[in-house]
């Protein structure tokens, strides 16, 4: 009888050994690892609260590895919270873009038909919609915050994840198993939901991880820019108030160079690690499945 | 005359958690000219055979043994030495041998392909070269299939063209590895008929890896049966058909549309786990004690080479 | 005592259209009529490409007619309302020939039964448990391919699979289009005999679909053969 946890942890040494067959992804998906452990456990790793202050703009030492900023921040404390930011916006739009253009590109793809060609039609019109210029208009008439990033990215951002999404039912629902299903009956939401959809994991999850990749990059950009949340500090709020309030001036280079350092780190780890997946899909097929619970464990005892 | 000579071959697979015992101590001579049709259902080890000969297993593969080609050892072979066999002298002509065609390039040019390759030949001498033997195996129509491409023509019509191809630089052994799989009841009269055409015309070896019966048994000059790796029988094609020896041949006989689809008891071997002593005793009606704790030895009876208990 | 039929197919012809503006119709066959008794089994057979798996497919229903009807009790199945449709949809099943390709590679067998099990309505574990069991004990599956995904298990067991599968819903006719052409020589003999055992053990009716006559003969009662020159029924 196979118990749940060894099954899973065999299931991630796998993926391990998978991915260590490309030593580039093994080292972005340790990175990445890195600063996952760094986000979650942001409270215990910084060396001082996010609010606490001292004196402002100095240099690195041993009380202040990265020096302070303007307000007189330990410049340490504010890159590890900022993390959490940056990755949580990046997950969050990439959850949000690739939800929406993994429903969209099932529905679109299985239906076929009009249902297909309106979806189409309205996919085209959003691809035509600038994204930056528009998330600049909102945040000027509307609040600048972060879930108004996440937001009007995520509804821009489905439109790629769908033409791929639907590229891929299109071959699926032309496979046996599928005209099997309907012949047994089975309704067409459970054939889209629970027959195509897990047949589409292999697309799905590369395109999320470059996802999130562009999607921490652009939330970098806009914060740069100035439309970011100012109560909550991303990496690119912080190269953002340096060059406001005066770091780049100042030379203060372990200010603005950290931050943008993270964010490149980051977004190349993801990068890597989607890599490993593109690669070696077949591989990876049997560590995906090793994932899910035995049947037999579920329902005999 | 060129001879194979495949002595006690082993080859194992390792796939994640398991072994697959694909071949088990198989010995087997073929001698020049002759057609020898290595039969048996999936999973036997046939094509593993096959694709030993060349050496075009996959990294993760244990050979044991020795295969012995015009003298020399094939397993020990540097890849530089096997590159100058494969093709020129020993041709191997794969499963789905349609799905080779490259589907953007013209017909001539891919049978004269080899020729240009191994013999460095111009294309245009290449071309009329393989335009020649075209004609010399009954491909009526030549100019426009020569320049025609692969799709359009039937399944049957792009396996013979592989075939002919394979011919085109003169092997002395070629290897059809399931020449007739997935063609209908006329490309595999095509084939067969292909194949009998060159047994009689260029008196070349056949080793021929098949399922199918009515393939055998219209051009083989001598069947072997292989189960779960092992060969169980050896035979000369009329007395095989006629009456097999071993149990596990004369089930698969009964099995037979022509005889009434009769099963063989008990579910097919599992490569991973085979059974010890005999590997068909579990499903033989015939089995005695002996069959589960030794390895049958191979019997000579009459010409015949049988691994069973039963003719000790 | 007549045997009491089950499925008419009248008059059913079937041309496929391509092209979008000039729809030109390529016709695959034309006025085929034949019925299917409760019980019995019905060969139809003829060339490769002839038409035989499009005639399956338009009577289990799963793609209609250019012409024609085709009467499941007495009622025109593309005419159905919903209930009775679902009742059709249930009591009319197919089987193909690619045994790997009947079932979806990312789920296991248990949970394919499973799913099947969950459409008949049956929301009580237990007694799911024990169908998938009894109908596992019918076609000669054991317990451990139910961790299994389909790429791991033969030919053989697939087509089992998927016999079971069709086995649940407690059919009364199952389409077979070729179901064993894919299958090794011994196999195919298992799974022809497992048919017949469970059609008389069921009570099921069969429409066989090959283009082996032997295998033709041997499953059925009656012939039904698509050659343009034999088109009749012996």
């Amino acid at each position: 009888m196979k118990q749940k946890a060894p099954s899973r942890f065999k299931g991630l040494m796998k993926f391990d050994q998978e991915a260590g067959r490309f030593p580039a992804s093994r080292a972005g998906m340790i990175v990445f690892m890195i600063f996952l452990f760094i986000a979650l456990f942001a409270g215990i790793l910084a060396p001082y609260g996010p609010n606490e202050r001292f004196a402002p703009f100095e240099s690195p030492s041993h009380s202040h590895f990265l020096g302070t900023n303007d307000m007189g921040h330990d410049i340490l404390t504010e890159l590890i919270y900022g993390s959490r930011v940056s990755l949580l916006v990046g997950i969050l739009t990439a959850c949000l873009a690739t939800g929406l253009g993994l429903v969209i590109g099932l529905v679109s793809g299985y239906f076929r038909g009009i249902t297909d060609e309106v979806l189409m039609a309205v996919t085209d019109i959003f691809l035509m919609i600038p994204r930056i210029p528009l998330v600049i208009i909102c945040a000027v008439f509307l609040r600048s915050s972060y879930w108004l990033i996440i937001l009007v990215l995520g509804l821009l951002w489905w439109t790629t994840t769908v033409r791929i999404v639907r590229s891929k039912v299109l071959q699926i629902r032309e496979m046996g198993f599928i005209v099997s299903a309907e012949t047994l009956g089975f309704s067409k939401f459970h054939i889209l939901f629970s027959e195509i959809l897990p047949n589409t994991v292999f697309v799905i999850i590369p395109k999320f991880m470059l996802t999130v990749a562009s999607a921490m990059i652009a939330e970098a950009s806009l914060s740069f820019l100035g439309l970011g949340d100012p109560s909550s500090k991303s990496w690119g709020m912080m190269i953002r108030y340096a060059f406001e309030r005066g770091g780049f001036i100042r030379d203060m280079w372990w200010w603005y160079i950290p931050p943008g350092l993270c964010i490149t780190v980051c977004v190349l780890s993801i990068v890597l690690m989607s890599f490993s997946l593109e690669n070696s899909v077949d591989r990876f097929t049997d560590i995906f499945r090793g994932l899910i619970p035995s049947f037999t464990r579920m329902r005999r005892d | 005359m060129s001879c194979l000579h495949i002595k006690n071959l082993s080859v194992q697979f390792k796939t994640g958690r398991d072994t697959v015992f694909a071949v088990d101590r198989v010995s087997l001579d073929h001698t020049g000219g002759e057609t020898l049709a290595l039969m048996g259902e999936t999973g036997c080890g046939k094509s593993v055979i096959a694709n030993s000969i060349v050496r075009l297993l996959p990294e993760n593969t244990s050979i044991k043994g020795e295969i012995f080609f015009k003298g020399r050892d094939l397993l020990k072979a540097s890849e530089r030495e096997l590159n100058q066999i494969r093709g020129q002298e020993i041709a191997i002509v794969l499963q789905n041998p349609g799905l080779a065609l490259n589907p953007i390039k013209k017909l001539g040019k891919q049978i004269a392909e080899p020729l240009v390759i191994h013999k460095k030949m111009p294309w245009k001498q290449a071309v009329s070269q393989a335009e020649q033997m075209m004609n010399q195996l009954r491909f009526t129509g030549l100019k426009e299939k020569i320049k025609a491409y692969p799709f359009q023509f039937s399944g049957g019509m792009n396996q013979r063209v592989i075939i002919a191809s394979s011919m085109v630089l003169d092997p002395r052994v070629i290897i059809a590895d399931e020449p007739t799989k997935g063609l209908d009841m006329e490309a595999r009269k095509e084939v067969m008929r292909e194949l009998a055409d060159i047994k009689k015309r260029k008196g070349s070896s056949l080793l021929l890896i098949t399922h199918d019966f009515d393939l055998s048994r219209e051009i083989a000059d001598r069947i072997a049966i292989m189960y779960a790796g092992e060969i169980m029988e050896i035979a000369q094609n009329k007395k095989y058909f006629k009456e097999p020896l071993h149990p596990y041949a004369r089930a698969l006989m009964q099995s037979l549309p022509e005889n009434g689809f009769k099963p063989i008891p008990g579910p097919p071997v599992a490569m991973t786990d085979p059974p010890r002593g005999c590997k068909f005793h579990p499903r033989c009606p015939f089995r005695i004690k002996k069959c589960a704790g030794e390895r049958p030895p191979e019997i000579t009876i009459n010409g015949r080479q049988v691994r069973c208990f039963l003719y000790a | 005592m007549l045997p009491l039929c089950l499925m008419e197919i009248q008059d059913v012809s079937k041309t496929f259209r391509y092209g979008l503006i000039k729809r030109k119709g390529r016709s695959v066959f034309n006025n085929i009529s034949l019925s299917i008794p409760s019980g019995g089994t019905v060969g139809i057979t003829g060339k490769s490409g002839i038409g035989k798996t499009s005639l399956g497919k338009i009577a289990a229903g799963i793609i209609p007619p250019s012409k024609g009807h085709v009467l499941y009790k007495g009622k025109d199945i593309f005419k159905m309302q919903k209930a009775e449709w679902n009742t059709f949809r249930t009591k009319v099943q197919m089987m193909f020939q690619d045994p790997e390709g009947a079932l979806n590679p990312m789920k296991t067998i248990g949970r394919q039964f499973n799913a099947v099990c969950r459409l008949m309505g049956e929301k009580d574990n237990n007694k799911a448990c024990k169908r998938i069991q009894e109908v596992m004990d019918q076609t000669g599956l054991s317990d451990e391919i139910l961790d299994r995904f389909p790429n791991e298990l033969s030919g053989g067991q697939n087509q089992r699979v998927a016999l079971g599968r069709v086995l649940l819903l407690e059919p009364e006719i199952i389409i077979l289009d070729e179901p064993t052409s894919a299958l090794d020589i011994s196999v195919q003999a298992q799974i022809l005999q497992l048919l017949k055992t469970i059609q008389q053990e069921n009570r099921i009716s069969y429409l066989y679909i090959s283009h082996n006559k032997k295998l033709i003969e041997f499953m059925s009662d009656t012939i039904f053969s698509m050659d343009k020159d034999e088109q009749d029924s012996y």
